[in-house]
């Protein structure tokens, strides 16, 4: 669906074979594995993803459970994945509409500064263009950037600007992302776990939940901590699927599909 | 003679303050000129020691070419020296020109020997200012016109001068009687220096003058537009220009500036009250784009210099564009790899990303962070714009949280700045915080780390004191609180992200 079909006027029976190939593809229940895969960082998390960790040249969203909070957990789940991008070389793009941004703690989670880009525009209209041209840039290996509102023109035009580029896109949103159209690739949405103050643990604990995903059937989560010594995410439970086999025929018309084919 | 005297000579005489920095740039604009004759053209200063010449520091006030192997080009020595003597005569200047096997022989020959002298003119058509005079003193013979110098012609120190002037030793060839080493321990080393090198025993650098070459195009509109399509195509035109003379010296643009002079146009020339004095009236936009890493792709400066113009509104139309190229810097050879990698590392890409950012966003809005040696958590960075010129690249200072190695999480992704005053309950006046009140509802704390204190910047005045909290509130949200020691205020500094 992604891919188009070979049409290069082949054998009818070449292309038979493939279509066959391709429908095993989608009823083993997991799409091919791209080589070109990220992890990121957890094991348990990247079972959960559909590419066994993040695919390259797309773009992530991980929502935040309120609003306007900004101390949820997906910003630094969003850090930490862009890390995770720039491990194999290339540097990270911050983009910082609100001049917040406090590059000491990224260095604390084991980002090299020379390798740190810090975007800082208040325009909107401003902001958009940087993040294409980041995404468009090979040299780039992620993008860390917070987008409250994002117009389906401006999703779609920076989807194909990752494409593109072969960079990581990874936005940090808000919940109501959740209800409004998305060219992502693949929607984490991030939830702080509550324990109970006699637990004793030092780290940060939060679920994430595939909130939405090209490929398959969303729904999972996996819980995690992130490590106080090691700023690495850990799994403590997980992950949880919720289709385990997702079956191919709704595989065949996911949400991906419908929307890659309104774009 | 003074002025004085001067006036009462002749009172009508126009009378001048002397200009040094105007006479060095001529005489550099003659050192360039003079390359003609020798491809090593050196400016040089003794101005204290040369006759009727006021001494002024620092400003050269000779010319030297080195014309080793090049007389048989000019047709023997006698005749470039005599052609050098021409050309500059034809050009104003009154010289002495004087060929001689060392530097300090030919320096000396120039200045002092003015009688053995050829005149360019006869001495009786009497020429202002003497006449140009010329002069070859072949190898073999020099030292018995250099004999009968005066002992100025070593270029040494007045002091040094007027001692041996005092002591008798008037001509250069006296010297030669006394014993080298007491030369030394009365005079000083550097008369045996200007000894050895007038005999061409110690050898004398000629230092080339090369003047900063410039990397301009100029272009001039019969039609003045204000299209921006046709001014682009206009400078991409002008940057290939421009870049083929920075490429050729193996160097790349690091600065680029961008004049248009654009003419008032009709509607403003109107709005003014007295239109008398806007017709010759242009007002200059200057583009400037700072880049990352020196460059010499012309696709890459034209996208630059567009990105700039898209967002630039002209005064009127535009009739003369000048592009130049202000800074330029060696270019770094970049190998081709036979198996190029995904080109995440490619410092060029990011480099011409840099460049486009900051073409179009400001210098100040693509930045790097920088680590500084400060304990206090909003000055423990700074960033430094990636484009703007630094010329000293500033030492990796010790970050100040080393000993949070181990706590990756020990700071904030969002830090606010000022820290924004909270309402904070807790329970033991000194004790950690239980709730707090921020953006519309109250926080109550399920757990915290801390406190932190930090006490710092006591020199910048107003001491720093505080103990920061790091906490989780029992919806799970991290946030980074500190009570102000001073007086117990407690301020949200950042959020976990």
């Amino acid at each position: 669906m992604n891919s188009p079909i070979p049409i290069l006027n082949p054998p009818t029976a070449l292309l038979v074979d493939s279509l066959r190939a391709r429908l095993a593809r989608w009823e083993a229940g997991r799409p091919e594995r791209d080589p070109a895969r990220i992890s990121s960082g957890c094991p348990a998390l990247d079972r959960l993803l559909p590419w066994g960790g993040l695919p390259r040249g797309v773009l992530i969203e991980c929502l935040e459970e309120e609003e306007e909070a900004g101390a949820g957990g997906a910003g630094m789940v969003a850090l930490l994945l862009a890390r995770q991008a720039a491990l194999e070389g290339g540097a990270i793009v911050v983009l910082d509409p609100q001049h917040v941004f406090y590059p000491p703690a990224a260095v604390l989670l084991g980002i090299d500064l020379d390798a740190l880009l810090v975007v800082r525009v208040s325009q909107v209209r401003d902001q958009l263009w940087a993040l294409d041209q980041c995404l468009r840039c090979p040299a780039v290996a992620a993008v860390w950037a917070p987008l409250a509102q994002l117009s389906a023109r401006d999703f779609r035009r920076l989807q194909l600007a990752a494409e593109s580029g072969s960079g990581l896109g990874i936005l940090v949103r808000g919940s109501a992302a959740r209800r409004q159209p998305s060219w992502s690739a693949l929607q984490l949405s991030i939830h702080p776990c509550v324990c109970g103050r006699e637990e004793v643990r030092t780290g940060r604990r939060l679920r994430v939940e595939l909130a939405r995903c090209r490929q398959v059937w969303s729904g999972g989560t996996v819980e995690l901590e992130i490590d106080e010594v090691t700023g690495v995410m850990q799994a403590v439970s997980g992950p949880h699927e919720a289709y385990s086999v997702p079956p191919a025929a709704e595989l065949a018309y996911s949400a991906s599909g419908r929307r890659s084919a309104r774009a | 003679m003074p002025l004085s005297e001067a006036t009462t000579f002749d009172p009508a005489a126009y009378i001048a303050p002397h200009d040094a920095a105007a006479d060095a740039a001529a005489l550099a604009a003659l050192a360039q000129w003079c390359e003609r004759f020798s491809p090593l053209v050196g400016l040089d200063q003794h101005a204290s020691f040369a006759p009727g010449i006021q001494p002024s520091s620092g400003v050269p006030d000779y010319l030297l070419l080195d014309v080793t192997g090049l007389a048989s080009h000019f047709g023997g020595e006698p005749a470039l020296a005599r052609q050098v003597a021409e050309a500059l005569e034809q050009r104003g200047y009154c010289v002495r020109v004087a060929l001689a096997g060392t530097l300090s022989a030919a320096w000396a020959l120039a200045h002092y020997a003015t009688q053995s002298a050829q005149r360019l003119v006869p001495a009786d058509a009497d020429p202002p200012g003497g006449g140009s005079t010329y002069l070859v003193v072949s190898a073999t013979d020099s030292w018995t016109v250099l004999q009968s110098l005066p002992i100025r012609a070593l270029r040494l120190p007045a002091d040094t001068i007027a001692l041996l002037e005092q002591l008798g030793l008037l001509q250069i060839g006296q010297l030669a009687a006394l014993p080298r080493g007491s030369l030394a321990s009365r005079f000083g080393d550097l008369l045996l220096q200007r000894w050895d090198q007038l005999r061409g025993q110690a050898a004398e650098v000629l230092v080339a003058h090369r003047a900063p070459p410039v990397f301009q195009a100029d272009r001039f509109l019969e039609h003045p537009t204000d299209r921006h399509p046709v001014l682009v195509s206009l400078l991409a035109q002008m940057l290939v220009q421009v870049v083929r003379h920075v490429a050729a010296r193996g160097a790349g643009v690091l600065a680029l500036e961008c004049h248009l002079r654009c003419a008032m146009s009709a509607r403003r020339q109107q709005a003014r009250p007295d239109p008398s004095s806007v017709t010759a009236e242009a007002e200059t936009v200057t583009l400037r784009i700072n880049l990352f890493q020196p460059t010499v792709s012309v696709e890459h400066l034209t996208q630059l210099v567009q990105l700039q113009l898209e967002q630039l509104v002209l005064p009127g139309l535009v009739e003369q564009l000048v592009l130049e190229a202000v800074h330029t810097a060696p270019l770094v050879r970049r190998q081709r790899e036979l198996f190029p990698d995904r080109g995440r590392s490619a410092p060029l890409q990011l480099a011409q990303l840099v460049d486009r950012l900051s073409s179009r966003l400001g210098s100040a809005a693509v930045v790097r962070p920088q680590l500084e040696a400060d304990r206090q958590p909003e000055r423990a960075f700074r960033y430094v714009s990636l484009t703007a010129r630094r010329r000293t690249r500033s030492r990796a200072p010790q970050p100040a949280f080393q000993g949070l190695h181990g706590a990756c999480l020990a700071r904030p992704l969002h830090l606010r700045s000022p820290p924004l005053a909270l309402p904070v309950i807790a329970v033991v006046p000194d004790g950690p915080p239980v709730r707090f009140h921020f953006q519309r509802r109250t926080h109550h704390i399920a757990r915290y780390w801390g406190p932190e204190r930090i006490e710092t910047g006591w020199w910048r005045g107003r001491s720093v004191r505080r103990d920061y909290y790091r906490v989780e509130t029992d919806q799970g949200h991290w946030f980074w609180i500190f009570r102000q020691l001073d007086d117990n205020q407690w301020f949200l500094h950042g959020l976990f992200g």
